[in-house]
């Protein structure tokens, strides 16, 4: 019986609060399409650049924000995003600087939902509950926190639901049936599967098992599901987005910022551009969805 | 142990060598073992706990331990073992000639030849 007991959310329902996430994917519902969203490193490969490339992420058709925490040591990706991590590590950026991006950010739009992706050792480093009580007046809505496993709920997950924080866990096709209930206990917001096993930005599955697989999560939840490592492009945006709840999208933004770059750092292209064209081809890509 | 403060990685929580942001420094060492960032946590229990006594060791008193060990006991030591050598060796003179001091040599130096010939300057 105990077993049972510890499957229990442990905050209450009544605790967690409406965030805009929340409001967003009810919003969706509602237009009966899925979400694009979309992940961008914070600070690649500079502070002014990246909040420039943020702000055009909405007007382009992305629906939620991935806000990528650079770190030192990203064990969960793969080499587009890795290097992104290091161009902003170079270019000085901090966990105080990703913080004061969102709030720049916030000062021209107040619905937009955004999800701080990362490790968590900067994030202990800084102090959990500064961390918490900045990132909630900084206008952040929910925390994706890859390498803090449900076992480690008290650490981070359970404080951020109490601050008012969605706290999205990654499922993956290795997460069997004992251990998904675990892993859906205390995630709030969405859902966002992992469509293979491996690094980001890798080869893109086979649509029909990402079908299979979300059927098999909705068993567990009625959060809603986003899909992603390996869309790269509309019409696999479109094919999964048929599938799934929302779209994520990393490497291929994070890739076409750096090839506005020439081999010596020297910009060529304005990222913001090049990221809006690339978002907008995908927003196209989840919203044909509808007329399917 | 000496230069790091607690922190979070790779599921472990334990000493690390990072920057004021949580950001992994790169380790340095001329043995592959010892060449990362943190230590095993129970390392960190065991330093704070008083314990256990962690010192630092340069490579060049490792690679000279190494050395040592090799030509006067014949036995080849594993680098990471060298280190605690090295310190034996810095121990020994203050010690009197009735003490007893165990050294563990956790793992032989076979596969370190190569990296020790480099460093002597030797054509490998």
């Amino acid at each position: 019986m105990s077993h049972i007991a510890r499957l229990k959310p442990v905050v209450e329902e009544s605790i967690r609060m409406t965030t805009r996430i929340d409001r967003r994917f009810a919003r969706l519902k509602e237009e009966n399409r899925p979400a694009l969203v979309t992940y961008f490193m914070g600070g690649d490969p500079d502070y002014e650049t990246s909040l420039s490339i943020m702000k055009a992420l909405p007007a382009a058709g992305s629906d939620v924000i991935e806000l990528g925490m650079p770190f030192s040591d990203p064990m969960a990706d793969g080499p587009a995003i890795q290097a992104a991590g290091l161009r902003a590590l170079r270019g000085g950026q901090t966990l105080a600087k990703t913080l004061q991006m969102a709030r720049d950010f916030r000062e021209g739009d107040d619905d937009t939902p955004i999800v701080m992706m990362g490790y968590y050792n900067p994030i202990y480093i800084y102090g959990v509950d500064r961390f918490l009580t900045d990132a909630k007046e900084a206008g952040i809505d929910g925390l994706i926190i890859v390498d803090l496993p449900p076992e480690m709920d008290d650490e981070l997950c359970v404080p951020a639901i109490k601050a008012g924080l969605n706290f999205i866990r990654l499922a993956t096709p290795t997460t069997d049936e004992e251990r998904l209930p675990k892993v859906l206990e205390n995630t709030s917001g969405f859902v966002y599967y992992v469509s293979m096993t491996g690094v980001t930005g890798s080869a893109l599955p086979d649509t029909n098992n990402v079908s299979a697989a979300v059927s098999r999560i909705k068993e567990h939840t009625d959060l809603p599901i986003c899909v992603g490592f390996g869309v790269k492009t509309a019409r696999q945006a479109r094919a999964i987005g048929e599938a799934a709840d929302g779209v994520v999208v990393g490497s291929a933004i994070v890739a076409a910022i750096a090839q506005c770059y020439d081999a010596n750092g020297k910009r060529i292209e304005d990222p913001a551009e090049a990221v809006a064209t690339l978002v907008k081809g995908l927003a196209d890509g989840v919203r044909s969805k509808q007329m399917a | 142990m000496t230069a790091g403060r607690p922190g979070v990685l790779h599921g472990n929580r334990t000493y690390l060598l990072q920057n004021d942001d949580g950001q992994i420094l790169d380790g340095h060492s001329v043995s592959a073992g010892l060449d990362y960032p943190g230590v095993g946590p129970e390392h960190s229990w065991l330093k704070d706990s008083g314990r256990v006594i962690y010192s630092p060791i340069l490579d060049d008193e490792a690679i000279e331990a190494f050395q040592m060990t090799t030509r006067l006991e014949g036995i080849i030591p594993a680098l990471e073992s060298a280190h605690a050598i090295a310190h034996a060796i810095k121990l020994a003179p203050a010690m009197g000639r009735d003490q007893i001091m165990i050294v563990n040599f956790s793992g032989r130096g076979d596969k370190d030849v190569h990296t020790v010939g480099k460093m002597l300057g030797m054509e490998m």
